[in-house]
């Protein structure tokens, strides 16, 4: 009896005075729950739209720091531009080592470098280069004997991150000869002519390792006849523009060089 | 018990398909309209809330777990939907303003009463009114407003018992809620 008096008091209070619902309540609670339907599928859509953009947005950044990635700055520099770089580069003074207590030679640990490059696959370099701290290395190759000094295919590599010049050059720390280099890549002053393998070949004091186009990652590398009037003690010194390293070789040539 | 064809529609609905959800939802939408209703005290805004609950148990469809729950379980979401709205402040100043209805009603005694209760109703708190509005206005069995409230039948019981209590002299209280 109290609860249906309760009853009928609430009622009368709380829900009778508002009468019963819109007649279209249910209908439009309905409706709503296709317009969610296809708002839902929309949100979808953009969703996955929205991420497909995203992937594609990172993929192009990912690309561009990729091809863009260059320690020297930008490559593809204007002759101008690298006239003035280079001329930049050769202001610097050699700045080797000197010779160790009683005339030691001072030579550089050879550092470890195994892979160089991928091109399809990896090329694998057995044995230590010369060089220091990077980003340019040098690989040893078969001696020439000149007519006036010792010859050598040197392979210069690049690390894959740089993409600017370098100037290679050096001297004897245990005497005051040059070193020499020759072909296409050498520069700077012509120091002597030898007969190399039968042929005059121009010897200049200065190697230039161009820069390159960032359009790879794979190491470069410049194979290059460079030489040495005698068995000694030999400082390089490479400079880039983002860089400088030095490094000590003791050369050794046969009895009598 | 559920019979075969609900528990089937609700497969369907679960699958994305709406018109077995609307077939499923449209007979709990007038008391939801109830319950929204007596516990927000305004007509407009009850049909928002059930149009929104309708929504909301729309895209949570997949948390129901036994078909026969389905109407605690729908009016638990208008309920929480009142709750948010009852705590609207701009809400509460709109309820506060309705000195014509006031007028209007002090004239007739019973009018009065009611208007008295509305007023007392409106100072309970949330829970109290919903347990109120699920047994009284909606005749609710004690069990579902339980199950509605997500408590113990016990606990309905004794939270029902304490809110008549507060509407004390207008409301009696039984020796035996909702027995």
């Amino acid at each position: 009896m109290i609860d249906e008096r309760n009853r009928r008091l609430l009622k009368e209070a709380l829900v009778e005075p508002f009468g019963p619902p819109s007649p279209n309540l249910e209908r439009t609670a309905l409706a709503s729950l296709e317009r969610s339907r296809v708002r839902r599928a929309v949100t979808r859509i953009l969703a996955v739209a929205a991420v497909l953009a995203f992937i594609g947005l990172a993929a192009s950044i990912a690309l561009a720091a990729h091809l863009f990635r260059d320690n020297s700055g930008p490559a593809g520099l204007s002759s101008a531009q690298i006239a003035r770089e280079l001329a930049q580069l050769r202001q610097r003074p050699l700045d080797l080592p000197a010779l160790g207590p009683n005339g030691t030679c001072p030579e550089t640990p050879q550092p470890a470098k195994s892979v160089f490059f991928r091109k399809g696959q990896y090329q694998t370099i057995g044995g230590p280069v010369f060089g220091n701290h990077g980003p340019i290395y040098g690989w040893g190759g078969p001696e020439t004997t000149g007519a006036h000094g010792y010859y050598f295919n040197v392979t210069w590599l690049s690390d894959a991150s740089y993409r600017g010049l370098a100037l290679v050059r050096g001297r004897r720390l245990d005497g005051t000869q040059q070193l020499v280099f020759a072909g296409p890549l050498a520069a700077g002053s012509l120091v002597t002519t030898d007969t190399i393998e039968g042929k005059a070949t121009r010897l200049f004091d200065e190697l230039v390792l161009p820069s390159s186009s960032p359009s790879s990652s794979v190491w470069r590398q410049w194979p290059v006849l460079q030489g040495v009037p005698g068995g000694g003690c030999y400082g390089f010194q490479l400079d880039g523009p983002s860089f400088h390293d030095t490094f000590v070789v003791l050369v050794l040539v046969p009895q009598g060089g | 018990m559920v019979d075969r064809f609900t528990l089937e529609q609700l497969d369907e609905a679960r699958s994305g398909d709406a018109t077995a959800f609307g077939a499923l939802i449209a007979p709990l939408v007038h008391p939801a309209f109830q319950l929204a209703v007596g516990m927000l005290q305004d007509a407009t805004e009850a049909e928002d809330v059930v149009q929104e609950a309708c929504l909301a148990a729309w895209r949570k469809l997949g948390q129901l777990r036994v078909a026969t729950s389905l109407r605690p379980w729908f009016l638990a979401i208008v309920a929480s939907r009142c709750r948010r709205a009852r705590r609207s402040r701009w809400l509460s100043v709109i309820k506060q303003a309705d000195p014509v209805a006031d007028a209007s009603e002090a004239s007739d005694p019973s009018s009065t009463a009611a208007a008295d209760l509305r007023l007392a109703c409106r100072r309970l708190a949330h829970d109290e009114l919903l347990v109120l509005t699920l047994f009284y206005c909606l005749d609710l069995p004690l069990t579902e407003v339980a199950t509605t409230l997500g408590i113990s039948r016990e606990a309905a019981k004794s939270r029902l018992y304490r809110a008549v209590r507060k509407l004390r002299p207008m409301l009696e209280v039984p020796e035996e809620v909702g027995g």
